[in-house]
């Protein structure tokens, strides 16, 4: 998934055509950039913040990135960076696992968001699911209900729906990549 | 790495579960991640969870895919796709999916990418809804569908359905597609010309609808909207109650309330307004028949709005020549009040316009441009050859004759020689920029007679075919930050 620009690094790293041609990066990464930062903090600190965040100081550093070179990697850095610093200054967040452990995921993370296939073939797998599965991701992630209130619509215990929402979204993961298998 | 088997331990012990570490089991993890991604982990949980990363790289792995399908998931885009789509889109590239958002940096302005959506043309990066217009006029960045923008300073947008936005410092709002947008926080104002007739700007109060407009809306701290219209027709929505809203009026209203009709004034100038243009309105300036077409004395009452001059008269089709458009034309007939040849060299006739609507709280049009244009025609004629167009821009009516002549002097003027081929209308234009002081605007139109042409021999017509017709002034008003706060 990751995208290198092509060509050499031609342009003056100072002058405004490299800065445009990074902040275009930018455009073209913006959803994987958005999804790493979601990712990697589920809850708690606005993404759009951050991603603006991202972007004044991809902006800024500029100058420092050769094109031709991996602009997702190097952002998503940026990215991570931002969040912990983010995370550091809001001081509590209860929902929010340690910093230790985001430094932990972070790579992994990184990795998965560069392979991230996107959503043409999800919403395909989507399209197959039926039953009880379908309906729980529907509302969960179409309607916004949170686990509790789906175990009280459904009658389910909330324990219940965590597990299956979760193997909901590992039936989605496997669909997906037999899709991408797929010739 | 202590504290962390300390909270697990405490946490089973108070949950009377093992009394010692152990493995959690595969479904234990999946409902300690479900939690965590709906924000329900108790503190011995997420330790617990927070053990299982830090042991297990199998569950590093399940937090990292399970957390990034969450986050994808919640994305808008995947909902708003279809299965037609997907089939008709299997057999081509395997990634049509894009997103983006804005460009380059506006000056002024901050711009929040928002989800992913579906971009008809993977190379572009996403589907542009909006641009954001620099102070000179020209684009400078482009903004996705769903993408959030922050205004920092003033700014303006110009949505692909052709709706202008101008917003204040700190306005926040979302695009949600070219005719339809979300005001999240702050104060806007917009400008829909004809073809965008049917633009919405949601809020979390309601939604405003125009019917071609020119209105502001403000979302204040505690979410209540003010939609102020000036110009035109809106519809307020809250959900259980709608209304239609003509001319200017100010209203209130927050979700599922009624919409309530504030005591102030709708007020322009306390609203951010984007640039706008639009016809002035000449009083019989296509000049049909059957309609009262009063000449009198140059110098009119105030607010009078007619035409004044020298003799004249709407005409059908006459001498070979029919109506650029319509029904009727101005014939122009002599360089006096009365039908009579005189002395003087161009036969006049004027209106004074008000432009009262577009003065600014500074008092004047300073930065409003207009361009004004008619239609001239005439037959074949030795004496006269010439029409002229002038246009003065002034800071009152002129109190008596002497400040009139005053006026006349700052005039700007175009002149054209036209043919004599009664088929044929000639187009003469002019163009410029209204003062500071500008409150009304003097259109003078006139057939010219050369020098020595001057007639003394009786009851003959002075001008021999000298017809005008289709008088337009356009007015180009700038963006602006809002002058005033509101009441």
């Amino acid at each position: 998934m990751a995208d290198f620009t092509p060509g050499p690094d031609l342009l003056p790293r100072d002058s405004k055509e490299h800065l445009e041609a990074v902040q275009g990066l930018f455009v073209k990464h913006s959803r994987e950039l958005r999804l790493f930062i979601r990712s990697l903090v589920p809850r708690g600190i606005d993404a759009d913040d951050i991603l603006q965040e991202v972007f004044l100081i991809v902006t800024r550093k500029a100058s420092s990135f050769e094109l031709g070179t991996n602009f997702l990697g190097w952002s998503m850095r940026i990215a991570r960076f931002t969040v912990l610093k983010e995370i550091r200054d809001a001081k509590k967040l209860p929902d929010c696992l340690e910093e230790e452990i985001l430094e932990i995921l972070a790579p992994k993370l990184e990795a998965a968001v560069e392979r991230d296939p996107g959503l043409e073939a999800l919403a395909t797998c989507m399209g197959r699911m039926d039953g009880r599965m379908k309906e729980f991701i529907k509302m969960r992630y179409e309607e916004g209900m949170k686990s509790r209130q789906i175990a009280e619509a459904s009658g389910w215990t909330p324990n219940a729906v965590y597990v299956a929402l979760s193997r909901a979204r590992r039936t989605l993961r496997e669909c997906v990549e037999r899709q991408l298998a797929k010739p | 790495m202590l504290k962390y088997y300390l909270n697990v331990l405490l946490y089973r012990v108070f949950n009377r579960t093992n009394s010692a570490i152990l493995k959690p089991s595969k479904q234990q993890i999946e409902q300690l991640i479900g939690k965590y991604l709906d924000g329900d982990l108790a503190p011995g949980e997420k330790a617990e969870l927070e053990v299982a990363i830090r042991s297990s790289e199998s569950v590093q792995d399940l937090v990292v895919a399970e957390t990034l399908l969450h986050a994808t998931l919640r994305d808008r885009g995947v909902w708003d796709w279809d299965d037609s789509q997907v089939a008709g889109r299997r057999s081509s590239r395997p990634s049509l999916w894009t997103v983006a958002a804005l460009a380059l940096t506006a000056v002024l302005a901050v711009v929040i990418l928002l989800p992913s959506l579906l971009d008809s043309d993977p190379t572009t990066g996403g589907t542009p809804v909006a641009r954001v217009i620099q102070p000179s006029g020209t684009s400078s960045s482009l903004l996705v569908r769903d993408a959030f923008f922050t205004s920092e300073g003033f700014s303006e947008l110009e949505m692909e359905g052709g709706a202008l936005l101008a917003l204040a410092d700190k306005a926040k709002i979302q695009l949600i597609n070219p005719d339809r947008i979300r005001l999240i926080s702050g104060d806007l104002g917009v400008n829909v010309p004809d073809q965008a007739t049917g633009f919405t700007v949601e809020t979390t109060s309601g939604e405003i609808v125009d019917f071609g407009t020119r209105f502001g809306v403000s979302v204040n701290p505690q979410g209540e909207t003010q939609a102020h219209l000036f110009k035109g027709k809106i519809e307020v929505n809250t959900g259980d109650n709608s209304q239609t809203i003509l001319g200017t009026a100010a209203v209130s209203f927050s979700k599922n309330s009624d919409i309530q009709h504030l005591e102030s004034p709708a007020n322009q100038n306390a609203f951010p307004m984007p640039r706008y243009e639009e016809h002035v309105r000449v009083v019989r300036g296509d000049f049909e028949p059957g309609s009262e077409f009063r000449v009198s004395t140059i110098i009119q009452p105030k607010g009078s709005n007619i035409w004044a001059g020298d003799a004249c008269e709407i005409v059908g089709p006459t001498m070979g020549v029919s109506p650029y458009r319509g029904d009727g034309m101005l014939r122009l007939i002599s360089a006096s009040s009365n039908r009579l040849p005189s002395e003087q060299i161009s036969c006049n006739v004027v209106q004074w316009i008000d432009l009262g609507e577009y003065v600014g709280p500074t008092g004047g049009l300073e930065g409003v441009r207009y361009e004004a244009q008619i239609f001239v025609n005439r037959v074949a004629d030795t004496r006269t050859r010439g029409f002229g167009l002038r246009v003065c821009s002034c800071p009152r009516y002129p109190e008596n004759t002497a400040e009139f002549r005053a006026i006349e002097q700052e005039a700007k003027e175009a002149v054209r020689i036209t043919d004599d081929d009664p088929e044929t209308w000639e187009k003469i234009e002019l163009s410029g920029e209204f003062g500071p002081t500008t409150r009304v605007l003097l259109l003078d139109i006139s057939a010219r007679e050369q020098l020595d042409s001057n007639l003394q021999d009786g009851n003959v017509f002075e001008f021999g075919g000298h017809f005008v017709d289709a008088v337009e002034i356009k007015v180009m008003v700038p963006a602006r930050p809002a002058q005033q706060t509101k009441e």
